[in-house]
């Protein structure tokens, strides 16, 4: 009975997963083919088609889109703040994970309270100083802003990490010779690496998603690509084909960043789910 | 090689007091072990002398010059932890060459060196290797090997076989001693168990909740133990401890009586024997202490009879390997006078009588 019983459980289960499977992807899938689509099979439910690639030359080759810009400004805002918030998020989950000091753990949940506040409580504060210091439509804003985002939650990642090299490690290295800096070069950065690498790629998903703040302070110059995505439009109303191009090619990137970090990707996602 | 000093050494966490005003010189080239059960500040002590720990009070000198300020890298110490500490991301061959990359080695130098001490330690077959491939012993022969090859002035050893199995404890246990003797580095090794004391120490400091208790040569502290906590602590299995008051010379407890063993009267006693100087004999056969047989273990060579007084006092006595007896028959004990410790039931002092 019981056997029948856990048979009937895996089968449930399996139907799940294959229907939470089938409801994320499907969209995806839509997107995928409707890039390939040329503008008569758009509304066509068929999976038959003659694919073309015309959509993707379009999107860039039409100025009116302005693609090759928003790809630009992506790319400086999401690279930009990784290369700045990791470093940072490493040596400040460092300090809050092995340095004892007053009002360390009060520090360090303020770091974290930041990302309980919803976005859009802060964002009008943040429009009027942006406003005020004259900052509107820069690229150096929208990297402070998501900076502010994206760092406690590096920090939060990175410290499970820390905590989890023994201390023996460290102090080790140190008897060996290493002073505090050569330990975290030497010892921490390369054992932490997987938290830190999936610290990364999370900071580079939230900068290169990242919409609400962007649309807040771009004008003229600084359009990312969610914000040209979701301007996408000529006289002839959505053109769903050149939006579906566009997407794939936003998706792109982080295709191709989870197929390469799979494996740290999943250990770094359970590692600080547990800690 | 390197002479410490320790004078006044005191380390406090907020209100504890771990280390109590604990003072000893330690002359080059001496193996001196630090003994005692877990939490009586004997690692705190050696990770002052380490620069992991900050010392709270007192003064810490290498070869006469204070070094409580220097960092742990400034000390040209080498320790092996408990745990082994070793660098998982490296491969064998680097974990043992990094103290040497540290110091900027010339890497033709280096290479030499890391074989030397491989050799030494047997590796030489697992340099490529990491860490995670290695078994405890050959993870612990890494960690010694880190730890020579750069021939420091002092070397440290945190309970460093008690990782090992039992079989492995004994051949590691006689490597280092070989090591010692071969190299001749002070070294300052820290463990709880006494029997690694007593096979590995020039010198062995006795502790407890953060003092010194006694400091001798494993002979010293076996044969002349200073108090109660010393003669319970050393000696597998440790001294008898049986507690009585003496009556007109005689040592009288529960089930246990020791004529001429000194002369007045004086209460709250406890005499001490080790186990190797007892012997058993027929209840009335002029026996100083009978009571039934409590258990008896078969050791090979020698065979542990346990006798258990009225007052839940045991007594283990040595036997010859052929003895036998069943359990709950009454067998009685035999003290040799000349080899008895006294103690004061109060003070826990050793006393004369």
């Amino acid at each position: 009975m019981n056997r029948g019983r856990s048979r009937l459980w895996d089968i449930a289960t399996t139907a799940l997963v294959i229907l939470s499977g089938v409801f994320i992807l499907l969209p995806i899938l839509w997107v995928f083919l409707t890039a390939f689509k040329s503008e008569i099979d758009v509304y066509d439910l068929s999976l038959l088609f003659k694919p073309t690639v015309k959509n993707f030359r379009e999107i860039f080759s039409n100025p009116q889109f302005k693609l090759g810009q928003a790809l630009g400004s992506s790319l400086i805002v999401a690279f930009s703040t990784i290369a700045i918030a990791i470093p940072v998020s490493t040596l400040g989950a460092y300090g809050f994970a092995r340095f004892r000091m007053i009002g360390g753990r009060l520090a360090f949940f303020s770091v974290l309270a930041t990302q309980f506040v919803p976005a859009v409580v802060i964002i009008i504060p943040f429009f009027l100083l942006a406003r005020d210091l004259g900052m509107l439509d820069r690229h150096v804003t929208l990297i402070v802003i998501n900076l502010a985002i994206v760092t406690p939650f590096a920090i939060w990642m990175i410290m499970g990490f820390i905590e989890g090299i023994p201390l023996d490690t460290e102090e080790s290295a140190m008897v060996d010779g290493a002073g505090r800096w050569r330990v975290i070069r030497d010892i921490v950065i390369p054992m932490a690496a997987p938290g830190i690498i999936t610290a990364a790629i999370f900071s580079f998903i939230l900068s290169w998603n990242e919409f609400l703040f962007a649309l807040m302070i771009s004008q003229q110059d600084l359009r990312t690509w969610p914000i040209t995505l979701a301007l996408f439009s000529d006289e002839q109303g959505v053109r769903w084909e050149y939006l579906s191009a566009a997407g794939v090619i936003a998706m792109a990137p982080m295709f191709v960043l989870a197929l390469l970090i799979q494996k740290h990707f999943v250990k770094g996602m359970t590692m600080g789910a547990v800690r | 090689m390197s002479s410490i000093r320790l004078q006044n050494i005191n380390k406090r966490f907020g209100a504890f007091h771990a280390v109590k005003d604990f003072s000893l010189d330690v002359p080059e080239g001496e193996f001196l072990v630090l003994l005692g059960p877990s939490g009586c500040g004997k690692t705190t002590t050696m990770r002052m002398v380490a620069g992991l720990e900050e010392i709270s009070e007192g003064d810490l000198l290498f070869d006469d010059q204070r070094v409580n300020e220097l960092l742990p890298k400034d000390r040209d110490i080498a320790m092996v932890f408990q745990n082994y500490g070793l660098y998982p991301h490296m491969t064998i061959k680097e974990n043992i060459s990094y103290p040497l990359r540290l110091r900027g080695t010339p890497v033709a130098e280096r290479d030499e060196r890391v074989a030397r001490a491989a050799k030494r330690v047997e590796l030489t077959e697992l340099m490529d290797r990491r860490p995670k491939a290695l078994s405890g012993g050959q993870r612990q022969r890494v960690a010694l090997a880190r730890a020579l090859v750069r021939e420091p002035r002092v070397f440290l050893m945190d309970e460093p076989l008690s990782n090992l199995d039992a079989k492995l404890r004994v051949t590691m246990r006689a490597e280092l001693k070989h090591l010692h003797h071969e190299l001749g580095v002070t070294t300052i090794y820290v463990t709880h168990d006494q029997i690694e004391a007593m096979t590995l120490a020039d010198r062995v400091v006795v502790m407890s909740h953060g003092e010194i208790i006694q400091v001798g040569t494993p002979e010293q502290i076996y044969n002349e133990p200073a108090n109660l906590f010393v003669a319970g602590f050393i000696g597998s299995p440790a001294m008898n401890l049986i507690h009585g008051a003496i009556e007109d010379g005689t040592f009288v407890a529960p089930g246990v009586r020791v004529p001429g063993v000194a002369t007045g009267s004086r209460d709250r006693v406890v005499l001490g024997a080790r186990c190797e100087d007892l012997d058993l004999c027929e209840p009335d056969d002029g026996a100083h202490l009978s009571g039934p047989l409590f258990s008896l273990e078969l050791l090979g060579e020698t065979t542990q009879a346990t006798v258990r007084l009225p007052n839940r006092d045991s007594v283990v006595i040595k036997g010859s390997k052929d003895y036998r007896e069943a359990i709950d028959t009454p067998i009685g004990v035999r003290f040799d006078v000349g080899k008895t410790y006294f103690f004061d039931g109060t003070s826990e002092q050793r006393i004369s009588l």
